[in-house]
């Protein structure tokens, strides 16, 4: 059995699942259909769609819920030019750093976008992130429960039927599915590939002593009630020829702020965050084996400005990056002694990846086709900024 | 008319298979009938979709899976049951059916009959994956990876032991509504007895409705969406 896809070098070890032939994986066979979908076609089905969303006397046609990502960027900018008005929805999670703010008021700013910021309880939040961090090396999950909840709330609460999304990670990683089959926002998706099977009620009991009802937006709105209000979420990656980098290109004329790191070439995916090419992508080796960087090189040589070659020399130069982890257990309250217990039994096998500063940049020599998509980046100043207007507790 | 749902279990996982002939992965079965059990789906059919190389620790290994689900769903279950040894493993299991596929093209009588002993005879599934091959319609038997003419199948001995056949449209599963009615008029079996899967859609719905067949199973598209049994019931 083959332990990566023979082309994009995906390891099978992908907790989506991927199906690995001995010439290519399912994410590649989905890949290629992007060449072969009339995408006018895809963009007249997604505005026959969108016209039972449109003009329905209501002040908000959809849910766009963002991060401040890139890709955020880009899919606020076709809601916009689709003839959409959206109510912009995102969860602090705590984590940004200067540049992520800066990315998130410059998204709202330059579309001029009704939005708010869902600030959830930090005592709960910190309670239930350690929970997660001990018993699923996962930091993310509780962000996660939240950022895919949390707009289905606010899509329910104020009877605002549609939600759309950027990616389908499913579709474009693993190729779990067609684009054909348009696959649209579902519990069971949520569950299956952004919570990876943990819901909430498995960070209680045992782990977090937190009390139920500060938990509701961290749980998906029961699907009777969704049902009644015909609440529906799409996927613009199934209507338009997706493209992260080229995409993520393009919204720096929107004043995004790229932001370099020592774990991966990519300097939009993420931008912005303390934690996410930092021990979330330890964490990451450690549950499933593979970094980031192997997602960013496997979309590389599918879109084709990376050869497998290149892919493996450059895959093996920024997975052995080190990073520092320390300003995460700060932020979580974790004494020194704790922090050190942490590494050394939770990290053991982590250990040569562990850095107490803050990381060197590795200069890595990139094929040209690579290097025109990537744009002056800098770093973040301030990490682990909790709120970026308002009082600071 | 029943609304249910097809979910093939490869090497422990669910998977989605379009067009007889590519797979694509699913996710855990116990992640899957979770989901279906909310959007109230009537039975699940779980299908090992082997061929002729399925050994006996693969059939266990699946078993195993198997054996830990929790569901209110009534769960049919078929694919690679061969032998009189595989059958007896099954017992235990939180299945209400067992289907066979190539033991009633093979005319296994002792396994079948067995079957029947040990489940009752409505618990008697037969599956045919059916399709249009070469301008016939052909039945694919899975154990000798090869197609059939559906006359060279002894269709008799599948209606005295089978207390259900699916109609398996092989070519348009995992296709949006392009199930292809046109082979049941070459079926022999009473249209109340069968179960109609493969590239199902909410027109098949309405079609399944007025030719009043037993049921109707889902495949791929069942998880593509939000409600979809109920968008389906209610087509």
């Amino acid at each position: 059995m083959l332990r990566s896809c023979p082309k994009c070098l995906y390891p099978k070890m992908h907790p989506f699942g991927i199906n690995i032939t001995s010439t290519e994986c399912s994410g590649c066979l989905t890949h290629r259909e992007k060449d072969a979908i009339d995408w006018e076609n895809k963009r007249i089905e997604l505005e026959s769609l969108l016209r039972r969303y449109k003009k329905q006397n209501k002040k908000y046609d959809c849910v766009v819920p963002v991060i401040g990502d890139a890709e955020d960027f880009y899919t606020l900018s076709k809601v916009l030019e689709l003839g959409l008005s959206p109510l912009v929805v995102c969860v602090n999670d705590y984590f940004k750093n200067d540049i992520g703010w800066h990315n998130l008021h410059q998204l709202i700013t330059h579309f001029d976008v009704d939005s708010f910021v869902f600030n959830p309880d930090i005592r709960v939040y910190k309670d239930l992130v350690r929970t997660s961090l001990r018993k699923f090396d996962n930091i993310l999950l509780p962000f996660l429960q939240l950022h895919t909840a949390f707009p289905v709330h606010v899509a329910y609460e104020r009877n605002i039927p549609l939600i759309i999304w950027g990616q389908n990670q499913a579709v474009e990683q693993v190729g779990k599915f067609s684009h054909y089959d348009a696959v649209e926002m579902s519990r069971w998706s949520r569950r299956q590939h952004d919570l990876f099977e943990i819901e909430c009620d498995d960070l209680i009991g045992n782990g977090a002593q937190v009390d139920l009802r500060h938990l509701n937006y961290y749980q998906y709105p029961k699907l009777p009630e969704l049902e009644r209000r015909g609440v529906k979420g799409i996927y613009l990656s199934n209507y338009f020829r997706w493209d992260p980098l080229a995409q993520n290109q393009s919204v720096v004329d929107f004043g995004f702020k790229p932001e370099r790191n020592s774990s991966s070439f990519d300097v939009y995916e993420r931008a912005g965050s303390s934690v996410y090419y930092h021990l979330h992508d330890l964490l990451k080796l450690k549950r499933v084996g593979y970094r980031k960087i192997d997602d960013h090189v496997a979309r590389e040589i599918r879109h084709g400005r990376l050869k497998s070659e290149e892919g493996i020399r450059i895959g093996n130069l920024y997975r052995s990056s080190k990073v520092n982890i320390k300003p995460f257990f700060d932020w979580l309250n974790v004494t020194n002694s704790g922090y050190d217990w942490f590494c050394k039994h939770r990290l053991s096998t982590l250990e040569c990846y562990l850095s107490e500063e803050q990381s060197d940049l590795i200069e890595v020599d990139l094929p040209n086709e690579l290097n025109e998509r990537l744009s002056p980046s800098t770093e973040a100043l301030d990490h682990h900024v909790l709120f970026g207007k308002g009082l600071f507790i | 008319m029943r609304v249910g749902s097809t979910v093939l279990l490869k090497e422990q996982l669910c998977v989605q298979s379009y067009g007889w002939n590519m797979m694509r992965p699913l996710g855990s079965l116990q992640g899957v009938l979770d989901s279906l059990e909310e959007y109230q789906c009537d039975e699940v059919a779980i299908i090992r979709p082997v061929r002729k190389n399925d050994t006996l620790s693969l059939f266990g290994q699946d078993l195993q899976i198997l054996r830990k689900i929790k569901t209110m769903t009534p769960i049919s279950f078929g694919g690679g049951i061969r032998t009189i040894e595989q059958l007896k493993l099954l017992k235990g299991l939180p299945i209400e059916r067992v289907i066979f596929s190539s033991a009633f093209l093979e005319k296994k009588n002792e396994l079948v009959t067995l079957a029947k002993d040990l489940f009752g005879h409505q618990a008697i599934k037969c599956l045919l994956p059916i399709g249009y091959h070469d301008g016939t319609v052909c039945v694919y038997h899975s154990s000798e990876e090869k197609y059939l003419p559906l006359s060279s199948v002894d269709t008799q001995f599948i209606d005295e032991l089978a207390n259900e056949v699916i109609l398996f449209d092989m070519f348009h599963e995992g296709s949006r509504d392009q199930f292809d009615w046109s082979i049941l008029s070459e079926i022999p079996f009473a249209t109340d007895k069968l179960i109609i899967s493969g590239g199902v859609g909410t027109s098949t719905l309405r079609i399944a409705r007025q030719k009043k067949v037993a049921s109707v199973l889902i495949d791929n598209k069942v998880l593509h969406q939000e409600y979809s049994i109920f968008g389906y019931k209610h087509a």
